[in-house]
């Protein structure tokens, strides 16, 4: 059901344009690099702020500001890939690394669900008081993040 | 000192990462294949004209196969194009396999169906 309804988004007249226009997937593809810098920079930023390995800036500014960030480059990398998905959905299926990547975005995401849910990060957002927990939080999500450009990468040579 | 200990931790991990991706990024080049040009023919099973990659399933007496073919504006000018090849036309392929044995992967140089060459790296062709 759930992979027909993937594979059926290389039916679509989107994918048939991405697949046979010569400049539509390196920009698209652009799209994709430009949503993963905004996404990563601004969620790097963040979390090296979290564990103390960046002081200088003012976190509770930080915080909302890498959070919004975040949240654009997570929109415009969400989009460009579907879009880069549709040219071939049989092989990004069969694609373990591909595989991979979507799970590690799965609980990218979870994570940033349970912070932003958690009374720390109320706490953080109106004091600026970086409690143990955020710490913790922030070192899963660079790394899951990290992870995630991997093995986006890897899908190239799987 | 928790500090100094997740920054040690965080450099580990980085560092194994761009180790692990820069013995990937190797692949990209040619060098993950052979030096040495060689022929193979087969039935083709799946092609696939379009980014990022153009490539042909065929089906060889060693078994299956992967052809990666030019870039898709390569692949184009070498004529390349939808309608030329059909599943289940024999294809003579000229390119460089990989190095690992166990790889059924072949960057092709020329392909040739139906008695029509399509190169895709006129400069690179090694003739006989």
């Amino acid at each position: 059901m759930l992979s027909a309804l993937l594979l059926s988004v290389g039916d679509t007249a989107l994918a048939s344009f991405m697949r046979q226009s010569a400049i539509a997937y390196p920009i698209v593809s652009s799209a994709h690099i430009i949503g993963l810098g905004f996404l990563i920079g601004a969620i790097a930023l963040l979390d090296l702020r979290i564990l103390g390995m960046v002081q200088r800036a003012h976190i509770v500014d930080l915080a909302r500001l890498c959070s919004r960030f975040a949240a654009i480059g997570l929109c415009l990398a969400f989009v460009s890939g579907v879009m880069l998905f549709s040219v071939q959905p049989t092989t990004y299926l069969n694609n373990s690394a591909f595989l991979l990547k979507i799970a590690l975005i799965g609980i990218g995401l979870m994570n940033v669900a349970i912070v932003h849910r958690l009374p720390q990060w109320s706490t953080l957002l109106e004091t600026g008081a970086i409690s143990p927990v955020l710490r913790v939080t922030a070192f899963t999500s660079i790394m899951i993040w990290l992870a995630t450009i991997v093995a986006g990468r890897w899908i190239a040579f799987v | 000192m928790l500090n100094n200990h997740i920054k040690t931790m965080v450099v580990g991990v980085v560092a194994t990462l761009v180790f692990w991706a820069a013995t990937a990024a190797a692949h990209h080049g040619w060098n993950w294949a052979e030096e040495e040009q060689t022929e193979m023919t087969g039935t083709i099973t799946e092609i696939y004209i379009g980014p990022p990659h153009p490539r042909l399933m065929i089906d060889t007496p060693d078994g299956p196969w992967q052809v990666d073919l030019g870039n898709p504006r390569q692949t184009r000018d070498a004529g390349f194009v939808d309608g030329v090849a059909e599943v289940g036309d024999e294809v003579l392929i000229r390119g460089h396999r990989h190095l690992d044995e166990d790889e059924k992967l072949i960057k092709a140089v020329r392909a040739t169906i139906n008695g029509t060459d399509y190169t895709f790296y006129p400069h690179l062709l090694q003739e006989d």
